[in-house]
């Protein structure tokens, strides 16, 4: 096994083996698990004091627009349903497209055709709504003209797609749940920054340090801190899914043994954010590229400090930039300053959370927030490029001037020694 | 063969240290001394690979050093370099993976090199929980696990007590006859003495004295007499060559400029009464390295 892989297994068997680790994840998973299963919860233990209502409107434009379709088929709905769940929409619509734009309709179906082979469009508010409602149109046929099937045209919702904008009512949604949806995204990076820096100062600090880098290159010992860093937070996060995962299995659980609709937390978001797939996909994409940066900076810092007091002093800048780029992308949407989001999402540091937000929102489209994410990528390659010489001096070094002052000394002294030895091994290649 | 050629290192104006050339032949032991921030530290980080020189090279057995070779090479800082909260044996896998070795052999040299030093029941234990001079034994076997063919030695014996010493000083001797290379260096001057060949002596980066020790012994002219008689120290320092006149408790020590002196103090002595002992002794290592050091400092 190479050094860096070892060094590597060494990093990530030493965090995830500690007990420390394995208790906070059994204790998280319960809370996700109860988190994510707080409606279903509510609907078992609420009883029948609230009812919720799904309202549904038929239009019959087959042959036969005599027959009582609306009532027959909300008959049928509710048949499994002691209560009066599945009602009729009281008003009428200019055209069906407005179905998506008309508040509590949740159900639209348009009967064309021949009623006995007849064509069906359905709108459905709730995807989780589709079985019920087709069975029930199919028991239905059955009963009306013995074994015919109807002809099923599902109608999505307007796709937001790459263009900029989106209805208010989901960005008011997204604007209230953004603090949750990315408040674990900036604890885990606080969190593996944390961790890094701890490392390097614990080997600093006992002069450790110079035992490993005499046996591995300090841009190789850096690295492999980034590298294990990074793998943890995609354990973490992974395990963090799979609670989520559980969740929703241990909501399923709950719909088969209770009479209750299957409720989860996870479910409902999905329901309302219409974009979530892509929007997942890029809040992962920014966790990892944007925790690599925060990651390189946690490490220059920690090689430049001497104990682990220093350490917490000297990261402060890190923790505001992370806590900045948090409240941007919290409170600027709220606030309707779409301008600063979008500034401060081509940002590298505050792209990390403000860029996903951006997307989220609908005020960037998907090609510019991959601009944004190439971007940090870009400025993230370039920064490790240049630290690691600084890194390679400041990790020996036990310089205890201020912060600034240390700065200047090892940038200084890091290319003074590179210029120093191309010009060494210049002159060594001319002898 | 490790050979320091024409090394020098400066970090912009300051030079670290100035054009520093030495070689170590296999079985060869090889002191390094000079004062606190002498560039003692500083070359063996060279030698280590962990600064690259400004000018000059270092090679080994022929080649440029580097960690395609850090393998071979043992290395063990002045100042206590271990991680506390691993085991003894958490931590020398640790080092020795690093090494490139593979667990049971290293877990094979771990269990001969604690019973070797008498701390097999701190096998498991956390390395804080040890005592400082069991930390240092840790740390030196740390340095060996590899059975290296260059081994680097900052300060060995500080803070050991003369059993320990003595344990760490045989096992040097040991790694000397298989042929390992040695550089150490010590501020206990009658180590270096007694057991290294070649010396280098380090004064604010630039060396002042080079060489195999007997060289650098005849080279100083400087002799210490020491007599035992009914002597009148005043008439003494007035001798011709006679630059100092200790009184110790076994004798007085006349310190003179060179051989020629040494007649005339003797003439001196025969005239007195009781006279016991007259030895004429080369000077030792600590006193040319004083005078050397001071040498240079007046210069500066």
């Amino acid at each position: 096994m190479n050094k860096f892989k070892f060094l590597i297994k060494h990093g990530l068997a030493k965090r995830l083996l500690k007990k420390s680790f394995i208790i906070t994840n059994i204790v998280l998973g319960l809370v996700i698990v109860v988190l994510v299963n707080i409606p279903s919860l509510i609907d078992i233990f609420s009883g029948d004091e609230e009812l919720e209502q799904t309202h549904v409107m038929v239009a019959n434009k087959t042959q036969d627009e005599a027959y009582p379709l609306e009532e027959t088929l909300l008959s049928k709905f509710n048949q499994v349903h002691e209560e009066n769940r599945y009602v009729a929409y009281e008003h009428s619509l200019e055209a069906f497209e407005d179905f998506w734009d008309t508040e509590n309709l949740d159900i639209l179906l348009v009967f064309s055709g021949d009623l006995n082979a007849p064509d069906v469009d359905v709108y459905l508010r709730d995807e989780g709504l589709r079985n019920h409602v087709l069975s029930n149109i199919q028991i239905f046929l059955n009963e009306y003209q013995g074994i015919q099937y109807a002809n099923y045209t599902f109608v999505e919702a307007p796709d937001p797609g790459d263009t900029p904008g989106m209805d208010p009512e989901t960005r008011m949604f997204i604007e209230g749940i953004l603090s949750m949806l990315f408040l674990p995204m900036f604890i885990l990076i606080i969190m593996t920054t944390q961790f890094l820096g701890v490392d390097i100062i614990e080997e600093k600090s006992t002069k450790a340090i110079e035992t490993i880098v005499s046996s591995v290159p300090a841009k190789v010992h850096l690295l492999s801190k980034i590298v294990t860093n990074l793998a943890f937070l995609i354990v973490q996060s992974t395990i963090f899914i799979a609670f989520g995962v559980v969740g929703i299995l241990v909501s399923r659980a709950i719909t088969t043994t209770t009479d209750t609709e299957a409720l989860s937390l996870l479910a409902e978001l999905a329901a309302r954010i219409p974009n979530w797939p892509s929007m997942l996909l890029i809040m992962l994409a920014y966790m990892f590229v944007g925790t690599l940066l925060y990651l390189c900076l946690a490490g220059l810092i920690a090689s430049m400090a001497t104990s682990q007091e220093d350490y917490q002093q000297f990261q402060a800048p890190l923790i505001f930039m992370l806590l900045g780029s948090f409240y941007i992308a919290i409170f600027l949407p709220i606030a309707g300053l779409d301008g600063g989001i979008r500034i401060a999402a081509y940002i590298p540091f505050f792209s990390t959370m403000v860029a996903p937000v951006a997307y989220a929102t609908g005020i960037m489209g998907v090609w510019e927030t991959l601009l944004t994410l190439f971007i940090t990528g870009a400025v993230t390659v370039l920064f490790l490029y240049y630290i690691t010489p600084i890194y390679k001096v400041a990790i020996l070094s036990y310089e205890e001037t201020k912060f600034f002052k240390r700065i200047k000394f090892y940038v200084k002294k890091a290319f003074a020694n590179n210029n120093h030895h191309k010009n060494n091994h210049r002159n060594k290649r001319k002898h | 063969m490790l050979e320091v050629k024409d090394v020098e290192l400066r970090y912009g104006d300051f030079i670290a240290v100035h054009h520093l050339n030495f070689s170590i032949k296999p079985g060869e032991i090889f002191g390094l001394l000079g004062t606190n921030g002498a560039g003692k530290t500083t070359t063996f980080r060279v030698i280590m690979g962990l600064l690259e020189p400004t000018l000059g090279e270092v090679s080994y057995f022929g080649e440029a050093i580097g960690y395609h070779n850090v393998d071979e090479i043992g290395y063990m800082i002045e100042e206590r370099s271990l991680l506390p909260k691993m085991t003894v044996k958490e931590y020398i896998l640790y080092i020795g993976q690093l090494k490139s070795m593979d667990k049971p052999l290293i877990l094979e040299r771990l269990d001969y090199w604690l019973k070797y030093f008498d701390i097999e029941s701190y096998r498991n234990k956390k390395i804080k929980e040890l005592s400082k001079g069991n930390q240092q034994k840790v740390q030196f076997l740390s340095s060996l696990i590899n059975n290296p063919k260059l081994l680097v030695l900052d300060e060995p014996f500080s803070g050991l007590d003369p059993i320990n010493t003595d344990l760490f000083v045989k096992v040097i001797r040991d790694f000397q006859e298989r042929g390992t290379m040695i550089v150490f260096s010590s501020h206990q001057l009658d180590h270096v003495e007694s057991f290294c060949e070649k010396v280098v002596v380090l004064e604010k980066g630039k060396v002042i004295i080079d060489g195999y020790i007997k060289d650098v012994k005849d080279d100083f002219k400087k002799m210490t007499i020491s007599i035992d008689a009914d002597v009148d120290i005043d008439v003494l320092k007035e001798l011709d060559g006679v630059y100092l006149v200790n009184k110790d408790s076994d004798a007085i020590r006349v310190k003179v400029e060179s051989n020629e002196y040494v007649q005339g103090v003797f003439d001196y002595v025969k005239t007195c009464e009781n006279v016991m002992r007259f030895e004429v002794e080369q000077a030792s290592l600590s006193e040319i390295f004083v005078a050397k050091v001071g040498g240079a400092r007046e210069q500066v």
